[in-house]
């Protein structure tokens, strides 16, 4: 009798967590090296998620070359941020910058 | 000899459309001199849009059979087509007005116009792309490609990074939902072409729809529909006007238009088509209204034009939402309209020398032409009466109330409302107010490169004057894409 939950179940399962954890980070973390960990998680979330469901190759293989995009760039302008404000919290880097720019209703 | 290198060139018009601007690019980041390599771009550029051009007008006016492959990835249709035309367009006039600031990239504006060039290639082959996986790369290529620009802007304004910051953090999130929502649709219609979207859709309907989902909210949150364009604002208002520019013309419009197109198949299948209408009229609505209320309060031009393209892009998925030939056409024909309006403010603001809107006062006698952009703009998306925004809101009206959809007419005019107040702003400010302080005018020569764009923007807003190529290209994509879906 094949069991109920079988192990690629269980890795779509925690490629979909990590990916839901990635997306919250990446979305609304205060700091931005936690940011840019957050795209990280979620893209391999999704890799994982990928390769469980069995999808093509190349769909992979183009997922492991976006996250290599996502990690370069992100630390480029991680190391960039942190040259021009001194800070690397999202907070205090929207601080510096509303000095430069008329105050708006938020949303 | 000639008309046959012509014919085959058309033929391949789907790959040129790609790889001219990818090969422009590298070309013109080799270049050292920031104008030479702006001259370069332009050319470039506007070989680009002639072809893209030429194959819409072939495939929507022409009569040409729309499904042509070109090579293993490329596959063209009636929106494809469209599409191309108009992220090939936007691209050209980006480029062009870039020569009025391409001082604020410094050394680096070579690299920043290459990087734009490759941008308008990714999302073209978005919209030209045949299955899943070349509209994946596509996608992400152009917004890396666009956050990139918005990074160097911070070689003039370090808030660039701030901007390139959100972008990253938005498109990774895009990218990996877009990802799972592939492999789940993948795998449930055996394949990743999207010609087969259309006709597999059985086995598991419930995971289809889920990837489904999760691809339209990727293109949404790169196509800066609200709430979910956390990242537009700031990318708009601190990453300079070519960044602001590729964003709202390139990046939007090539976003809407991917969308177009997958949800094309996705409305005709009787297992998902009620959901995903009703998912996207949701969001669509949401969009407007919520990008409607921060227009009303923003507090600088680019700013302004970040929430009206969601408004815009608001209004066109409802009308794709409706599902119908009216629908769609209502949102080809407003979707040109958020190209014209974002050309109209974003150039306008930088002719006006400044983001702010105290930088406006006054501005109708300092810069005539500048101004009467920024009030075509504003009264398209107000939706004044023989613009392009009223005849967009006009024909979705008109689709909405044809299949009984009165609450999309009710937003569609609350819309409109809401653009008097933050377009008439703009015009009160242009014509009615002095300027507070001694504004000095600008000598640079370069600023007249900003005058195509501008021209531009006024004529595709006069379009509603005279519509009838833009209705005849719009209706046939409709048709075509709806043709082929069923």
């Amino acid at each position: 009798m094949a069991p109920l939950v079988s192990a690629l179940h269980l890795a779509l399962a925690a490629g979909i967590v990590l990916l839901m954890c990635g997306v919250a980070l990446g979305w609304a973390s205060v700091s931005v090296a936690k940011r840019v960990v957050g795209v990280i998680v979620a893209l391999l979330g999704a890799i994982v998620g990928l390769a469980a469901l069995g999808a093509p190759q190349a769909m992979m293989i183009a997922g492991a070359a976006a996250l290599f995009a996502y990690v370069t760039i992100g630390a480029g302008i991680l190391a960039r941020l942190q040259e021009a404000y001194g800070a690397t919290d999202v907070a205090d880097i929207d601080r510096g910058d509303a000095d430069a720019e008329p105050a708006e209703p938020s949303a | 000899m000639i008309e046959g290198y012509i014919v085959l060139l058309r033929a391949h018009a789907p790959l040129l459309a790609i790889a001219v601007p990818l090969a422009v690019a590298a070309l013109t980041a080799l270049i050292a001199s920031p104008r030479v390599a702006w001259v370069v771009a332009s050319f470039g550029a506007l070989t680009t849009a002639m072809i893209a051009v030429d194959m819409a007008g072939r495939i929507l006016l022409g009569g040409t059979q729309p499904l042509m492959q070109e090579g293993v990835g490329l596959g063209v249709d009636a929106v494809g087509a469209f599409g191309a035309a108009i992220v090939s367009l936007g691209a050209l006039l980006a480029v062009i007005a870039a020569g009025a600031t391409l001082k604020d990239f410094g050394k680096a504006a070579p690299f920043a116009l290459a990087t734009g060039l490759a941008a308008s290639a990714a999302w073209s082959g978005v919209v030209l792309a045949r299955d899943f996986v070349g509209l994946f790369v596509g996608a992400q290529a152009g917004w890396l490609a666009v956050a990139g620009v918005v990074a160097l802007a911070a070689l003039r304004d370090r808030a660039g990074l701030n901007g390139a910051l959100r972008m990253l953090s938005a498109g990774g999130v895009s990218a990996a939902l877009m990802l799972l929502g592939i492999g789940l649709l993948a795998t449930s219609i055996n394949g990743v072409e999207l010609s087969v979207l259309a006709t597999n859709w059985h086995g598991a309907p419930i995971s289809a729809a889920t990837g489904l989902a999760l691809i339209s909210i990727a293109l949404a949150i790169c196509a800066a529909i609200a709430p979910l364009h956390a990242w537009a604002p700031i990318s708009y208002a601190r990453g300079g006007a070519f960044a602001g520019l590729l964003i709202g013309t390139v990046a939007s419009a090539g976003a809407l238009c991917g969308l177009a197109r997958l949800i094309a198949f996705g409305v005709a299948s009787p297992e998902v088509g009620g959901g995903v209408s009703l998912a996207l009229s949701v969001l669509g609505g949401a969009s407007v209204l919520v990008g409607s209320a921060q227009a009303v309060g923003a507090a600088s031009l680019r700013r302004l034009a970040a929430y009206a393209v969601a408004v815009q892009g608001g209004c066109i998925l409802l009308g794709i939402a409706l599902g119908s030939p009216a629908g769609f056409e209502a949102a080809f024909v407003q979707l040109f309209g958020l190209v014209a309006s974002v050309l109209a403010l974003i150039g306008g603001a930088a002719a006006a020398g400044g983001d702010t809107l105290g930088a406006l006062d006054g501005l109708g006698r300092r810069a005539p032409l500048a101004s009467v952009a920024i009030t075509a703009g504003a009264l398209s998306l107000m939706g004044a009466p023989l613009s392009i925004g009223f005849l967009g809101r006009w024909r979705l009206i008109e689709a909405a109330l044809g299949v009984g959809w009165w609450w999309v007419a009710a937003v569609a005019i609350a819309a409109s409302l809401a653009g008097v107040f933050y377009g008439g702003r703009l015009i009160e400010r242009l014509y009615f107010r002095r300027a507070s302080t001694a504004v000095a005018a600008s000598r640079d020569p370069w600023r007249f490169a900003l005058a195509p764009a501008l021209l531009s923007a006024i004529a595709a807003v006069a379009l509603g004057l005279q519509p009838i190529v833009l209705l005849h290209a719009a209706e046939s994509a409709s048709q075509l894409v709806l043709g082929r879906a069923e």
